[in-house]
């Protein structure tokens, strides 16, 4: 390694990752006046149109449309990609990808390096967690409990659904209009805080949720013993009554007009104006105000209807702007605003690798190498240091702990990189009697919420179910793969092939069951000096498995789709095949499972030292000025979308990184 | 006269000015839609070396057709608000062309694709008005002068009769903000004098601009980050920037060149549509027939769930976005299509002919 060329600049905080966990903190800090850099590896400004049309550009030509897919994937920023994954045999580890699989699972996830990070190509499921998640130890024995609880993060939920712009209505969410049997009497109480609304209302359920709903709502599902009494005279079967309810998406629908005299909301503690929908970046601002059900969620929202963090940086830097424009108008000499003045308060470095956090003396970080390549393909690159008063990882649960562990940091718990965690995500599908209309709207509109929390959980994982609105997409890559099978099989052409895949296509539905995972130690993401990308940092090597608690719940999802399916008399479709890449078993039965993109839990907080890597406020323990922050906080994965819950703690460790300063 | 029969009368005579105007904001959206749809876009990539071929100058187009689309449902608001019932799928009212814009007066108004002349056509429908003072007194011939007489007849009536006696219409016809969100700026309810000259007021200010010519800003508001919510571009000088290739800034004077940043147009990325293309064009072509059959009747599905939305069926309106993406897609389908036997060639194009379905109840005015 040669010799880093020190920075210019001097920053209050020095964030790593350009996604939405970076933004919101970049954002918060600036409006308190503070002044930021941000690192970001990739190599995209995708806020300009052009590059989101080519993003877009991409995504129509590619043929496998995964998530990754409209993205450019580079020697210099490789990306995980789902198409990587092949099964793990034996101790030889599936280095095909980015990843370094040492299985026995392959650990199926993947997330985007790019401006903007992975809220590019999310799905924008906007949940909150129960309460029950953040106990899980205290009440079922499983995995660990949080050192906060639902109520300290409820005002925090509240400021990261008005940043992200959340659709969605507060009498449909709560826990007892989900339909779930809380594990505790009370849970369910101030659940939201008394007045508070989304900030739009909620997107309207497709034509195929509204169809679940008539066959499906009321049909009781067994989901164990109970062991106590209840209340009833004897023991005997817990039951669940399913209940398809709309889910809170974070894209926009119609805002929400105050109801106050004061023209204002509530939010968080603090009153804010309605929500002014914000559509695509730039020139093209009028579009995306209102979700057109472009159905393209992920990969890519050819609109931009759907949040992505984009929007967040561009607020920080228009924070920066007016700070910039205020402090040149109060000067006795009127001069303009130099783009200088701007980047003085707030920088976004892209191009640059965060390679290493140095260490002085007092075991605080003195510095962040990183690598800064000019041509997004060709991996040269000049070494730099950044230098501010505080630091903070916010690069995804995969790439902090790379990075942490490369520098040496966090050593005390030896918990850092460990308690891997996702949503293993099993998928049903089959053919519905009537057309469903597959393929319109948003990727999902609706969800089974009544399984994410029960007294059950001390046996199996709690799940929730995503209801499918675009067919067998991801179960069986439809429709280009029913294109095939009519032409190539069936030899069809013409308008016969139209009208037959027109028929089939829109009979598809599909269930995906998201699982819940409690953190194990030997589920984990190391560095190994063998591996490395192409501009010399570590790859990330994993160790996954899914426990058997997990497996309990899938089997348990899976039975749940059966009956659904029944009750709907929709033909079953589902195969899990030996040679997938995910399969595994549980009691006799096979299941496939696919990573939900959902990284969880590689730098949890907590209040020991001796079992955790941050401190509830997101600050390590062991190094008084770093933070890390993102889905690589939470003790345990629960089994809800992170995302929420992400951008909630980010709002925190925003507020405990300024007091700090 | 009796006092009822000149109410009466003054009433009427609103009422003719009024769907004049919802008639008069319709005609508008065929020509700009079409100059979109000719522009090779979507689906034709050089799978090589894909590229962006004209999206700037069709979202600017399209801004423009949205905020039309606004005054479609403003004055539909003003109409409602003083008992009238819109109409929007009368055939004998409904724009044929080639046409004047206001009828008997005013630039011609043609269906033709994106080329410069069209587009400087489009600037002239949206030219700014020459002479307020006339034009309140009726001598005009501009879209903003007939609203500037329309404004005044408003003024006049609500003066002579008092407003109770004008704004007698029931406040749950009026589409809100509920109704109608996300394209091109916000919805002004209207139920007395006040609100029927903002709402009028908007559809100038949209057209020419804020205050009527003086700058190319319309004093809407794009929502932006933080702060910087940017003011929207009056229609006039957004069809001057597609022909000087450059984006206006809201300050920039009304004589001013646009001094923004750049927008790349190709003029020659275009479907060489026929020009006004009529049904009498697919008479003896079957298959051609049939997509502008296809297309008409989406068209007419169009105008009929506006009808129903304008006159108390408010749920209706939700139902025609997919309606309004049929109308692209056949559209489209149409300009790829090559007419036979032309040197150069000339594809077809949509007529926007209305074909009243028996189920639409069709009503005559009067």
């Amino acid at each position: 390694m040669g010799i880093p060329l020190d920075d210019d600049e001097t920053y209050d905080v020095v964030i790593v990752g350009a996604g939405i966990a970076g933004g919101i903190l970049a954002k918060q800090l600036l409006a308190s006046g503070r002044r930021v850099l941000i690192l970001e590896a990739g190599a995209d400004h995708g806020d300009d149109w052009k590059t989101y049309r080519a993003y877009l550009d991409q995504f129509y030509l590619t043929l496998a449309k995964t998530p990754n897919s409209p993205y450019p994937d580079l020697p210099t920023v490789p990306s995980p990609s789902v198409l990587d994954i092949t099964s793990v045999h034996g101790t030889a580890p599936d280095a095909n990808g980015y990843f370094v699989q040492r299985g026995p699972i392959p650990f199926g996830s993947n997330y985007l390096r790019a401006y903007g990070g992975t809220t590019l190509h999310w799905l924008g499921t906007s949940l909150r967690m129960l309460p029950a998640d953040f106990e899980m130890a205290s009440r079922f024995g499983q995995g660990v409990d949080w050192p906060i609880g639902y109520q300290d993060l409820r005002p925090y939920y509240e400021k990261a659904e008005w940043e992200v712009g959340v659709s969605a209505e507060v009498d449909q969410q709560t826990p007892e209009a989900l339909g779930i049997h809380v594990s505790r009497a009370g849970d369910g109480d101030g659940y939201f805080s008394e007045g508070y609304q989304y900030p739009m209302h909620a997107i309207p359920n497709s034509f195929s949720d509204a169809y679940f709903a008539s066959g499906a709502d009321g049909t009781p599902v067994a989901t164990g013993y109970r062991t106590d009494f209840g209340g009833r005279s004897e023991p005997g079967l817990d039951f669940v009554n399913i209940k398809v309810s709309n889910t809170p998406q974070g894209r926009n629908s119609t805002p929400r007009a105050p109801l106050a005299e004061t023209g204002q909301f509530c939010v968080g503690g603090d009153f804010v104006e309605p929500f002014l929908p914000r559509g695509a970046t730039g020139s093209f601002a009028f579009t995306g105000q209102r979700c057109e059900g472009n159905s393209a969620c992920i990969p890519i929202c050819p609109i931009q209807a759907k949040y992505n963090a984009m929007k967040t940086l561009a607020d920080a830097r228009a924070l920066a702007a007016t700070a910039a424009k205020q402090a040149t108008e109060t000067k006795p000499v009127k001069t303009a605003v130099r783009i200088a003045d701007i980047e003085a308060l707030f920088k976004i470095r892209t191009q640059a690798i965060a390679s290493q956090v140095e260490l002085n003396a007092d075991n605080r970080v003195s510095g962040i190498i990183y690598k800064s390549y000019l041509f997004p393909g060709v991996p040269q690159y000049e070494l730099r240091r950044a230098r501010g008063t505080i630091y903070v990882l916010a690069g995804g649960a995969i790439e902090n702990s790379t990075l942490a562990l490369a520098s040496g940091l966090c050593p005390s718990s030896q918990e850092l990189g460990r308690n891997l965690m996702d949503h293993p995500y099993m998928m049903a599908w089959g053919l519905a009697r009537d057309p469903v209309g597959a393929f319109r709207g948003p990727g999902a509109t609706a969800g089974i919420e009544c399984f994410r929390d029960g007294t059950f959980r001390d046996q199996k994982a709690a799940f929730r179910l995503e209801l499918g609105n675009s067919g067998w997409d991801f179960a069986a890559g439809a429709p280009y793969s029913d294109v095939k099978r009519l032409v190539e099989q069936d030899n069809l052409f013409g308008p016969e092939l139209r009208r037959k895949l027109y028929h089939d296509v829109q009979r598809q539905v599909r269930i995906g069951v998201l699982v819940e995972q409690v953190p194990h130690a030997s589920n984990f993401v190391t560095i190994d000096p063998a591996y490395r990308d192409a501009m010399g940092e570590f790859r990330p090597v994993i160790s996954y498995d899914i426990s058997d608690y997990s497996r309990a719940g899938l089997a348990l999802g899976h039975d749940a789709c059966m009956q659904v399916f029944q009750r709907l008399g929709v033909k079953n479709y589902t195969t899990y095949n030996p040679s997938d890449n995910g399969y595994l078993t549980y009691d006799g039965s096979g299941y496939t499972v696919f990573g939900a993109g959902h990284l969880v839990g590689t730098h949890r907080i907590g209040n020991s030292a001796k079992t955790s890597v941050t401190r509830p406020d997101m600050r390590t323990h062991d190094h008084d000025n770093l933070w890390m922050v993102g889905c690589g906080s939470m003790p345990t994965a629960a089994t809800s979308n992170p995302t929420m819950t992400m951008a909630a703690m980010a709002f925190q460790a925003a507020e405990a990184i300024d007091r700090a300063l | 006269m009796t006092k009822e029969n000149t109410l009466k009368h003054d009433r009427r005579q609103l009422r003719d000015l009024l769907q004049f105007a919802l008639m008069l904001e319709l005609s508008t959206i065929p020509p700009y839609a079409t100059a979109c749809y000719s522009i090779k876009e979507q689906g034709q990539y050089d799978r090589s070396a894909p590229q962006v071929v004209n999206a700037e100058p069709i979202e600017v187009i399209r801004q423009v057709m949205v905020e039309e689309m606004l005054h479609i449902v403003l004055v539909a608001n003003v109409m409602n608000a003083i008992g009238l019932a819109p109409v929007m799928n009368d055939p004998d009212q409904l724009p044929k062309y080639p046409r004047k814009l206001l009828g008997d007066r005013g630039t011609e108004v043609r269906l033709r694709r994106f080329d410069p002349e069209q587009v400087k056509s489009f600037r002239e429908i949206e030219r700014g008005v020459e002479d307020p003072r006339q034009a309140r007194k009726g001598n005009y011939t501009t879209i903003g002068g007939f609203y500037l007489y329309l404004q005044q007849r408003l003024r006049d009536a609500a003066k002579t009769w008092g407003e109770a006696e004008i704004f007698t219409g029931q406040i749950d016809r009026q589409i809100g903000k509920g109704d109608y969100y996300g394209a091109g700026g916000a919805i002004i309810t209207v139920f007395d004098l006040q609100t029927a000259c903002d709402a009028i007021s908007k559809i100038m200010d949209e057209g020419e601009g804020a205050d009527l010519g003086k700058g190319a800003g319309d004093g809407d508001t794009i929502p932006g980050p933080k702060g910087q919510n940017r003011e929207d571009i009056a229609h006039y000088f957004k069809f001057n920037e597609i022909l000087h290739s450059r984006y206006y800034q809201p300050e920039d004077g009304v004589d001013d060149v646009p001094s923004g940043g750049d927008m790349v147009v190709d003029w020659s990325a275009v479907n060489p549509m026929r020009d006004d293309p009529t049904a009498a064009d697919y008479a003896d072509l079957p298959d051609i027939r049939a997509i502008s059959d296809s297309f008409n009747a989406a068209y007419s599905a169009l105008l009929d769930g506006l009808n129903a939305a304008f006159n108390g069926n408010k749920a209706q309106l939700a139902g025609l976005v997919p309606v309004m993406y049929q109308l692209r897609e056949r559209a489209q389908k149409l300009l790829r299509v090559p007419l036979p036997n032309l040197v150069p060639t000339q594809t077809a194009g949509p007529t926007w002919d209305y074909v009243a379905s028996p189920a639409s109840g069709t009503r005559k005015s009067g």
